[in-house]
């Protein structure tokens, strides 16, 4: 009988330990699974010329040279898409792509459940959450350059550089692009679906590369008139728009 | 056995009651008054413990912070003045630089939605990362403050005792920054003594209090004497280019509305208004007891609410009520060297 009552107790003490985990994991996933997300950068819409920073790019729009000193940009909210249309999100979702690190930066989707996907969504920006949810870490973290300290919210964007076509500002861009209030909202969703299905498992790490043409900014825009951007607002939400327009998958690896 | 059984259960109820999601403060750490509202802040995700409190008093008051090393937060809040400035108009920030507004007196942070003077900043975690980063202030990056911190022997050991970690990051230090701020209440003003009638008003005060009541409360609400909204006073549009309110919401009829302080210690944090214009309280008084055409707000009589003289003494009388002497003496919110 006392055996039985220990045994009891045991049970319930060791079940009231595991209740305290946060984060129970009800999928049967194997930690290492992922998948690359590469971001490669070109200028213009043939995706043939490789995007650099500190170099003089021709732009047939604006009929002038364009040089970037910086382009930051957030992929966060990462979700992939099973045959069955359902989606796998991927938690703590914020990652910054950095074009200071080349013509590609790359980074892991980590955790997949092992299993088949068609597809993936995403977004250009941070969630309204964040924004207002106080000191963050990670891609998220104050230091990143990528946060508004006066008036709070992140930076989705940022894109700075110059060009002899801006006459004032001492012929330099700056593109700050952000806002998550409804209003002003420069938050931009993407789906693509994939040239083929990819398998995630321990053993097999799939690769998605994307084309991204940063010359898209101007593809609408007259960057005489629209050379700072530095806070929420029509001019933001636009450029945001071009942004993510020039954004395409352009092949994925099994 | 039997009672073998009840020990153990007893052991497993404690342990589940620890999981609970830490909302409340412990009462141990930092007392909420009866007498107030539900904070907004609420600690979620910022676990209250001494350790960061004094942590976050010690990044407070050490000019590591600034870009030279010569100010800190409490250069323009200081405790001796409720955490405003030095009875100066404008903050002065590094090097000279002098600021566009008046730095309010810090009380109570923890009821307040947004920051500033325009609302612009929406969370008091990521409050200090303004006066850290502005030229006009202290002109220093987050990255360089990281790098100076964990160059430290002193910050390194407490940020690993408040928080367990070795590398000191930006979210531990906004976090503990956040948790001093948080721990600035001032409830212990003959006001708030009366109302929970441990003291008395005197006639002059009480006079006061009932003018107060019925002309001003629609804007200084509450306990607090704030309903946290934004007005233009009719003070700024002809001479001033700080648009206040407009700047965050681009919404044209906010430009040259700012915020409606609390009035907690108003009697101490002189210059007054956002660009310090008016020194006296005196003066305040009169400027709303006598209109002003400019005034756009329509809970403000353009021709003023017409105190008499002897109105606008009592009405004094009663803000002077508003003091916390305790406060500002309070030894866990004074420099800690």
């Amino acid at each position: 009988m006392q055996k039985i009552l220990a045994f009891a107790c045991a049970i319930i003490i060791a079940s009231t330990f595991t209740s305290c985990k946060k984060d129970e994991k009800n999928n049967n996933s194997n930690t290492v699974n992922a998948m690359e997300f590469k971001a490669d950068h070109y200028w213009g819409n043939t995706y043939t010329t490789g995007f650099t920073l500190n170099k003089n790019y021709y732009h047939m729009k604006v009929g002038d040279s364009i040089q970037f000193s910086m382009l930051k940009y957030y992929i966060t909210n990462v979700e992939l898409e099973k045959l069955d249309g359902t989606f796998w999100k991927e938690t703590e979702s914020y990652h910054l792509i950095d074009a200071n690190k080349g013509q590609l930066d790359k980074f892991d989707i980590k955790n997949i459940p092992s299993g088949e996907y068609k597809g993936i969504k995403f977004k250009i920006g941070v969630d309204s959450t964040r924004n207002v949810s106080g000191a963050q870490t990670g891609a998220l973290a104050v230091e990143n350059g990528m946060f508004w300290s006066w008036n709070t919210g992140y930076i989705f964007v940022r894109a700075e550089g110059s060009s002899p076509k801006i006459k004032d500002n001492n012929g330099n861009f700056v593109y700050h692009l952000g806002g998550f209030k409804q209003s002003n909202n420069a938050v931009r969703e993407l789906s693509f679906d994939f040239d083929n299905i990819l398998t995630v498992s321990s053993s097999a790490k799939p690769s998605m590369h994307f084309k991204v043409n940063v010359a898209r900014f101007w593809h609408d825009t007259d960057i005489e008139k629209v050379f700072k951007v530095h806070m929420p607002g029509e001019n933001a939400q636009k450029l945001a728009d071009l942004f993510s327009e020039g954004i395409i998958l352009d092949h994925t690896h099994r | 056995m039997t009672k073998l059984f009840l020990q153990l259960s007893l052991i497993s109820i404690i342990f589940l009651s620890s999981c609970k999601p830490e909302d409340k403060p412990e009462p141990s750490i930092i007392n909420l008054p009866a007498h107030f509202p539900e904070p907004v802040y609420k600690w979620t995700n910022n676990k209250l413990s001494f350790e960061k409190i004094n942590l976050g008093r010690d990044l407070f008051y050490d000019p590591i912070l600034s870009v030279d090393s010569t100010i800190h937060c409490g250069t323009c809040h200081a405790i001796e003045h409720a955490f405003a400035d030095h009875n100066t108009a404008l903050s002065f920030g590094v090097k000279g630089r002098v600021g566009k507004r008046n730095s309010p007196g810090l009380a109570n942070l923890i009821w307040y939605k947004n920051f500033n003077w325009d609302g612009g900043v929406l969370n008091l975690e990521t409050q200090p990362v303004a006066p850290i980063e502005l030229h006009f202030e202290m002109a220093e990056t987050i990255s360089n403050v990281l790098k100076k911190l964990n160059n430290s022997t002193k910050y390194k050991q407490a940020f690993k005792t408040a928080f367990g970690s070795n590398e000191i990051s930006s979210a531990d230090m906004l976090k503990s920054l956040a948790q001093f701020m948080s721990s600035m209440i001032s409830s212990n003003s003959k006001y708030d003594k009366y109302l929970r009638g441990e003291a008395m008003l005197n006639n002059f005060e009480m006079e006061g209090l009932e003018l107060f009541k019925a002309n001003c409360s629609s804007c200084h609400a509450g306990v607090l004497q704030t309903n946290f909204g934004f007005a233009n006073n009719g003070l700024t549009e002809k001479k001033d280019s700080d648009f206040g309110r407009y700047l965050i919401t681009l919404n044209e009829e906010d430009k040259w509305k700012f915020r409606i302080p609390s009035l907690r210690n108003v009697a101490i944090t002189y210059p007054y208004m956002h660009d310090g214009s008016i020194f006296s309280l005196k003066t305040v008084i009169k400027l709303y007891s006598n209109g002003n055409n400019e005034i756009k707000d329509s809970r403000i009589p353009q021709d003023g609410f017409k105190f008499t003289a002897a109105q606008q003494d009592a009405l004094y009388n009663f803000l002077i009520t508003l003091t916390d002497f305790e406060f500002m003496s309070n030894p866990d919110l004074a420099p800690p060297f």
